[in-house]
């Protein structure tokens, strides 16, 4: 057997070039050319914070983007979905976040000429036929029921519920069941005259692109009228709930859904690389601790780990396992041990490790074109400019075992967990305390409980 | 445009394709050995899959952290295992290929699974068992599908993951025995799509992988499986599950991957199933107002027989014999008039697309390196496969949807809500 290799030392590899312009209607426009990129990425973003929904008809903002595909002024009915896929095109992907709504298209590089435009109506020129917004009224309803039979996602849910119960974040993003139902024509009409203006919109395009991109940019949305707007600001957050214990009862469940988590600063923080750092050894490596811990020494998983998702103005850190209900408290027991830093701080080998992977696999996940188009527009929605990836690898590459220790800790306090479970509530609940976790059963649709909950907790 | 490649085989029967590509950031080394759960014993339904676990346990120089190594010097590593075959992979900054293939030589020379790694990743399985199926809504399609397609006794009928009482009396032996059937030299096939050279991989492969001692004895024989006749009498499976909405599945049983009425096969699928502006999505969704969503799949089965399905939910009210007798009239006419010329230039332009974004990342190209390889018996095949599909006309397209997907020829699936 020949003996184990070294490895030579990876060069640091940066972010490809972004180009950036302004169309004179105010469109901002980010270009990456990646040669040997034979599907381009094209996501249309708009700047509208998800706060300015209507409370009534919460939904509307990913309604509105998700019919834009339904046909347009120049493409009544079928004819636009029959241009868009005879080029080759197709809608990847289309909803609202809660810095921001997109669409995002992709297409051959040979036929980027006939998308563009494509896209350009759809966003600029939507028709929302009466019927195609009840059918994506429905179509969604069906979509939240299936999640009410889902105990990940009922998991999922509670978590941000309980971390947030006051803020729009804290409830589906493309709307509730109550909210959903209510949506009219009139109202996704009166949202996306209100939102979908060049002034606050951003073309990203990534791929194999032309050398006359940019006239073929302009060509196909110069025409789009910058129109006038006023957009309330982004509410901001509010004081997050902390230290609490709550399962959801979904009794016939194959297994326990456990999420774990809270509020921390986001991208823009300088606490954020040293978070990453810590967040790699805990939770985000197949080797991370709770991964060794709950699936190889213990086989009470198939895998539990936690990321940090960074917003605009914050990021939520969560912690997520499945495991047979029988272990479940066992398993919410040690991920509580695990996510307490302070009892076993990040070593100089870990934060090595961690620093190593996050240097060197993220840039294994940003090879392609679509990678890099969610890349440039998570940015965008962040307001970072596209220099941030190298300045942020940078800053890893410096990160101490005591700054990652220091940074998790202080952001992620184990008194300031919320741990939301589903599965059968009364095993749970036994379990739990047997583990010393106190925990409550979420009510279902019980406003006045989780109003006495939010009080107590933040 | 097409990927260069070169060829060889090692000494001891490992056969190795090379693609580079100057702009990747990593390189992507892809191993397939020829053993899925099709080749299992019966009884030991997934036991291949179990195995695949276990392979990242431990060997004679590595004590059971393969993955972690790699995710220490910037890689990501995993390995899946279907019907007909089990891949490992691994992409890694280009400085750390060789140690990506002094591990995978390793385990390949050298396994070595202890009582308790068994016992844990037996229980990883459970686990992972309930994660993907038992614990998700529609979650045992997957399962009564195979279970109508293919005879009980058939090595299809079963999901990979397989029946946990039969894991459960798996045992070191069969680890051991199962490694030295299967894991040996000359069933290996492996791709790299790299930043280096040819011949620095070449090299480098050789190094490792190469210094395996050759397996005695012929090598595995894997079991052939003979096509199975088209469905006939319509096969039904009705079953009532706690859903908010039921699902209607039609199936065909279809040729092999490697067969040369698959493109056209896969042509008639889009044409009926596939985007926005396919034949059920416009007339089911939304003209008639009858479907919530459609759909077109294949299983990619590549011995004897393989599995078509098209699958629609759908609209509140909407009863499954309505939406089916509707589908089947779709099946009459395109088997009767065959495509337009818009439906044949929609789905060449889609599958373009399609093709080009499935092998943008190193790692995916070096799979279906693998995979084209391993069906076609020529890596090379995957420079062909797209003109393959482009070359098939409306009459093509006409004559398999009346050979292989006609309404005669259907099995169906009722996955009905309980009310």
């Amino acid at each position: 057997m020949a003996r184990k290799p070294q490895v030579q030392a990876a060069q640091p590899w940066r972010f490809p070039p972004v180009d950036e312009t302004v169309l004179p209607n105010g469109l901002q426009v980010s270009t990456v050319n990646l040669p040997g990129q034979r599907v381009v990425t094209m996501t249309l973003l708009l700047d509208v914070p998800l706060t300015a929904e209507p409370r009534q008809t919460e939904g509307v903002a990913a309604l509105a983007m998700q019919a834009c595909d339904e046909g347009t002024l120049p493409h009544p009915g079928s004819e636009l979905v029959d241009a868009l896929e005879g080029c080759g095109a197709v809608t990847q992907d289309a909803g609202a976040g809660l810095d921001g709504s997109t669409i995002t298209i992709e297409a051959p590089a040979s036929r980027l000429a006939q998308a563009l435009p494509l896209l350009a109506e759809m966003v600029a020129e939507p028709a929302y036929d009466e019927a195609d917004i009840q059918r994506l009224v429905e179509s969604r309803l069906l979509v939240i029921a299936t999640g009410l039979v889902s105990p990940p996602v009922q998991a999922s849910k509670a978590l941000r519920a309980w971390l947030l119960p006051t803020h729009r974040v804290g409830r589906l993003l493309s709307g509730d069941t109550e909210t959903v139902a209510t949506i009219t024509r009139d109202d996704v009409v009166a949202w996306h005259q209100r939102v979908a203006q060049p002034v606050r919109a951003r073309l990203v395009l990534a791929g194999e692109l032309p050398s006359d991109v940019n006239d073929l940019v302009h060509g196909a949305f110069g025409s789009w009228s910058p129109g006038k707007m006023s957009m309330p600001e982004a509410e901001p957050w509010p004081p997050v709930a902390t230290g609490k214990v709550v399962v959801v009862d979904h009794p016939d469940a194959a297994q326990v859904s456990l999420r774990i988590g809270t509020v921390t600063p986001g991208r823009t923080s300088s606490d954020w690389p040293a978070l990453q750092v810590a967040n790699a050894t805990v939770g985000a490596m197949f080797g991370s601790r709770l991964n060794r811990v709950l699936r190889e020494e213990r086989g009470l998983t198939y895998g539990a780990g936690s990321g940090l998702t960074s917003l605009r103005d914050a990021a939520f850190f969560t912690m997520q396992a499945e495991c047979r209900p029988e272990v479940a408290a066992e398993a919410t027991s040690l991920a509580l041990q695990l996510l307490d830093l302070s009892a076993a701080p990040v070593t100089p080998d870990e934060a090595r490790d961690a620093i190593a992977y996050i240097t060197g696999a993220t840039p294994l996940h940003l090879a392609t074109a679509d990678a890099i188009a969610a890349q440039v527009t998570s940015f965008a929605l962040c307001n970072l400019p596209p220099t941030w990836f190298d300045e942020y690898t940078a800053a890893a590459r410096r990160v101490t075992a005591e700054d990652a220790t220091e940074a998790f800790a202080r952001h992620i306090q184990p008194t300031s967990l919320v741990v939301a479970l589903c599965g059968p509530a009364e095993l749970l609940l036994a379990d739990l305390a047997r583990h010393g976790i106190d925990a409550k059963v979420e009510g279902r649709n019980d406003q006045d409980n989780r109003r006495s909950w939010t009080d107590a907790g933040v | 445009m097409s990927f260069a490649m070169a060829t060889r085989t090692l000494d001891n029967g490992v056969q190795v394709t090379v693609s580079r590509d100057e702009f990747s950031p990593g390189s992507a080394l892809n191993l397939w050995y020829r053993v899925g759960s099709a080749d299992e014993t019966p009884g030991s339904s997934g036991f291949a899959h179990l195995f695949e676990h276990l392979m990242f346990a431990g060997s004679a120089h590595v004590r059971g952290d393969h993955t972690e190594i790699l995710e220490a010097l910037g890689g990501v590593s995993n390995a899946t295992t279907n019907h007909d075959r089990t891949n490992y992979f691994e992409t890694v900054p280009p400085g750390a290929l060789p140690l990506a293939l002094w591990l995978e030589a390793d385990r390949l020379a050298s396994l070595r699974v202890s009582g308790t790694a068994l016992r844990t990743q037996r229980a990883v399985v459970f686990e992972e068992k309930r994660q993907r199926y038992d614990n998700q809504p529609y979650g045992d399609q997957l399962e009564l599908l195979l279970g109508l397609a293919f005879p009980d006794s058939h090595p299809y009928a079963t999901p990979t993951i397989g029946i946990m009482s039969e894991l459960d009396a798996a045992s070191l032996d069969d680890v051991r025995a199962f490694h030295s059937t299967w894991y040996r030299p000359d069933n290996l096939h492996v791709a790299v799509v790299s930043p280096q050279s040819d011949d620095e991989v070449f090299h480098l492969v050789n190094k490792y992988l190469g210094d395996v001692p050759a397996a005695s004895g012929p090598p595995p024989k894997r079991a052939h499986l003979d096509p199975l006749p088209s469905f006939s009498n319509v096969p039904r499976l009705t079953v009532r599950r706690p859903v908010p909405r039921s699902v209607l599945h039609l199936l065909w049983r279809t040729p092999p991957v490697a067969h040369p009425d698959r493109p056209a096969v896969a042509v008639a699928l889009d044409i009926f199933g596939a985007g926005q502006a396919c034949r059920l999505h416009h007339d089911l969704v939304r003209d008639a107002g009858m479907a919530e969503a459609v759909g077109a799949g294949d299983f990619g089965f590549t011995r004897g027989t393989s599995l078509s399905t098209l699958t629609v939910q759908p609209q509140d009210g909407v009863e499954l014999p309505r939406l089916e007798a509707t589908i089947v009239d779709h099946l009459t006419r395109l088997a009767n008039h065959g495509p337009t010329d818009a439906e044949i230039s929609r789905v060449r332009a889609q599958m373009e697309r399609e093709w080009f974004g499935g092998l943008a990342d190193a790692g995916e190209r070096a799979d279906a390196i693998n995979e084209d390889w391993s069906n076609w018996g020529d890596p090379d095949h995957l420079n062909q496969h797209l003109d393959e599909w482009l070359a098939v006309t409306a009459e093509d397209v006409a004559r398999v949807a009346a050979t292989w997907l006609g309404p005669d020829a259907r099995a169906v699936l009722e996955y009905e809500e309980a009310k």
